[in-house]
């Protein structure tokens, strides 16, 4: 019974390491193939228009509500201490250096990285990534680095555009709505928020996020069993797994970045 | 027999616990029709994939056109394939593009043609497969035996020397059977493509290939032309090629005696 247990365990352990090593020499590949987004340009603004212009409508429509909720739960801890004025400090720190990133990191997963699994999965059920390496072309660099490139740089503007439009939805709801002094709500986060600090780590974060999320979800499509069962558990795995690492990821960001002991 | 195009030798080649190829030795004669044939699972399209630089052998050697397939680097092997043609069972066409765009694939990927050109190599090869018409239409929009045959106009969109076909017969109604079976005939024939089908279905494949390899259990059974190889048949390999339900394959899978598995003991 123990013994079966040890086994077991390690067994899981060696498989767990075996599939890194393998995400591992996956992403070299890919990034080898660096150059084709620069010699083929149109390859790359495809796969950025499916994930990123697509992803587009999603972002919006979370942040507006995000940053309205934050707006009014924020408000009402506020106005006991007769800070109200404070809002927009609030607003503004809590979307730019957690709720954007990591949501638009968690929708992105969503929505995009989803996509991107059962999209290579499905290639290589159907044997169009075979298909390509006899024609003689590397399906890595032609089908899998365009991908990865647009998504790396999608998820830091997406994360922009979240930034902007949380805080102007939580603006809209502070001062139209609960009568939040606009001066002192612009003004206060003037003073409070910076640039390179709040904004560049935000997005910083974002960017290492997109790193993340879309390694996971085209490894996963990439390394999928070629069955329609395969394809639909790394569908699900690709979604859960940026989940938890950009969760984890973020711990970890957060006390490097803005907690000094 | 003509000059070899492809030699196995000592092939071998496992999957997990399961020997797929136990020594295998073959040769593919240049510029004719060579069918592979052999019960399911015996390692047909293992062999394609060998072939193609796809799979790695664990043991012996797999030569093609003279070039030695282990330890080529993948440039090498790139170079290698842009000979090569295969006919995926599937078709395996991208779905995202259309016909003419998948035709032109390998194309605009190899060469910077300009588009004029593009359209007359694409036009011309959907020419012979009888699909020009169909150049604007999606994947999804072909029935099965159009995809196919869309598939083969690509895989010979590079003029390739050899082609490979996997189970081309498979699922396809009589006429477009037909219409596969001539095409495989004529591009070998008047091409001069050296050409490996793979497939069970005895009858097509018979009557287009000038030589014959059946596999099994990871063996060469027989290997030469047609005639030869229908003339020495061992008595598995006729009820092989015949299809016929006697002969020493049985139909049952091994399994205890009947009385002991539907409870027939004698009442005493």
């Amino acid at each position: 019974m123990m013994r079966n247990l040890f086994e077991r365990t390690g067994e899981k352990t060696l498989g767990f390491l075996q599939r890194l090593g393998r995400a591992s020499i996956f992403l070299f590949h890919v990034l080898k193939g660096f150059p084709i987004v620069l010699t083929r340009p149109k390859l790359l603004l495809d796969s950025l228009y499916s994930v990123g212009v697509l992803s587009l409508l999603i972002i919006v429509f979370s942040a507006l509500f995000v940053g309205m909720v934050i707006s009014l739960l924020g408000y009402v801890t506020l106005v006991d201490f007769g800070a109200e004025q404070s809002l927009g400090v609030l607003v503004a720190l809590s979307i730019l250096r957690e709720l954007a990133p990591v949501l638009t990191a968690l929708l992105y997963s969503g929505r995009a990285g989803s996509a991107l699994t059962a999209e290579i999965g499905l290639m290589k059920a159907t044997e169009q990534l075979a298909s390509i390496e006899m024609m003689a072309i590397d399906p890595i660099r032609r089908v899998i680095t365009p991908r990865f490139v647009a998504g790396i740089i999608a998820v830091p503007l997406l994360t922009l555009m979240f930034m902007v439009v949380g805080i102007y939805s939580g603006y809209l709801i502070g001062h139209g709505w609960l009568g939040v002094d606009e001066g002192s709500f612009w003004a206060q986060m003037q003073s409070k928020v910076q640039w390179n600090y709040d904004i560049l780590n935000g997005l910083l974060k974002g960017f290492i996020f997109g790193i993340a999320v879309n390694w996971i979800a085209l490894f996963e499509g990439y390394d999928a069993v070629p069955t329609s069962e395969g394809v639909a558990r790394a569908t699900t795995r690709s979604v859960v797994y940026s989940a938890l690492i950009v969760l984890a990821l973020d711990f970890i960001l957060t006390s490097i970045m803005f907690v000094e002991v | 027999m003509t000059q070899a195009y492809i030699e196995i030798k000592d092939l071998t080649f496992a999957r997990g616990q399961r020997q797929i190829f136990d020594g295998i030795n073959l040769e593919i004669p240049q510029g004719a029709i060579t069918a592979v044939m052999g019960p399911s699972g015996c390692g047909k399209t293992t062999l394609l994939r060998h072939i193609g630089g796809q799979l790695q052998a664990d043991s012996g050697s797999v030569s093609v056109a003279g070039v030695q397939m282990n330890g080529l680097s993948r440039s090498e092997l790139f170079a290698l394939r842009k000979q090569m043609g295969m006919l995926f069972q599937s078709g395996a066409l991208l779905t995202d593009l259309n016909v003419f765009e998948n035709v032109a694939f390998p194309v605009r990927e190899h060469y910077q043609f300009d588009e004029s050109m593009v359209r007359d190599i694409v036009l011309m090869k959907l020419e012979i497969v009888g699909l020009r018409g169909a150049a604007q239409l999606m994947p999804s929009e072909l029935s099965g035996g159009m995809a196919r045959r869309v598939a083969l106009a690509r895989a010979i969109v590079l003029d390739p020397a050899l082609m490979m076909y996997d189970e081309p017969f498979t699922g396809l109604d009589p006429i477009t059977l037909g219409n596969i079976v001539t095409l495989i005939r004529s591009l070998s024939k008047s091409l001069g493509i050296t050409s490996i089908l793979v497939s069970h279905d005895i009858n097509e494949s018979l009557s287009i290939a000038d030589y014959l390899c059946v596999l099994a259990e990871g063996k060469v059974v027989a290997q030469g032309p047609v005639e030869v190889v229908k003339a020495t048949a061992s008595p598995w390999l006729k009820q092989f090629l015949t299809g016929s339900t006697e002969g020493p394959v049985d139909f049952h899978y091994p399994a205890t005696s009947r009385a002991n598995d539907f409870h027939l003991e004698a009442k005493s």
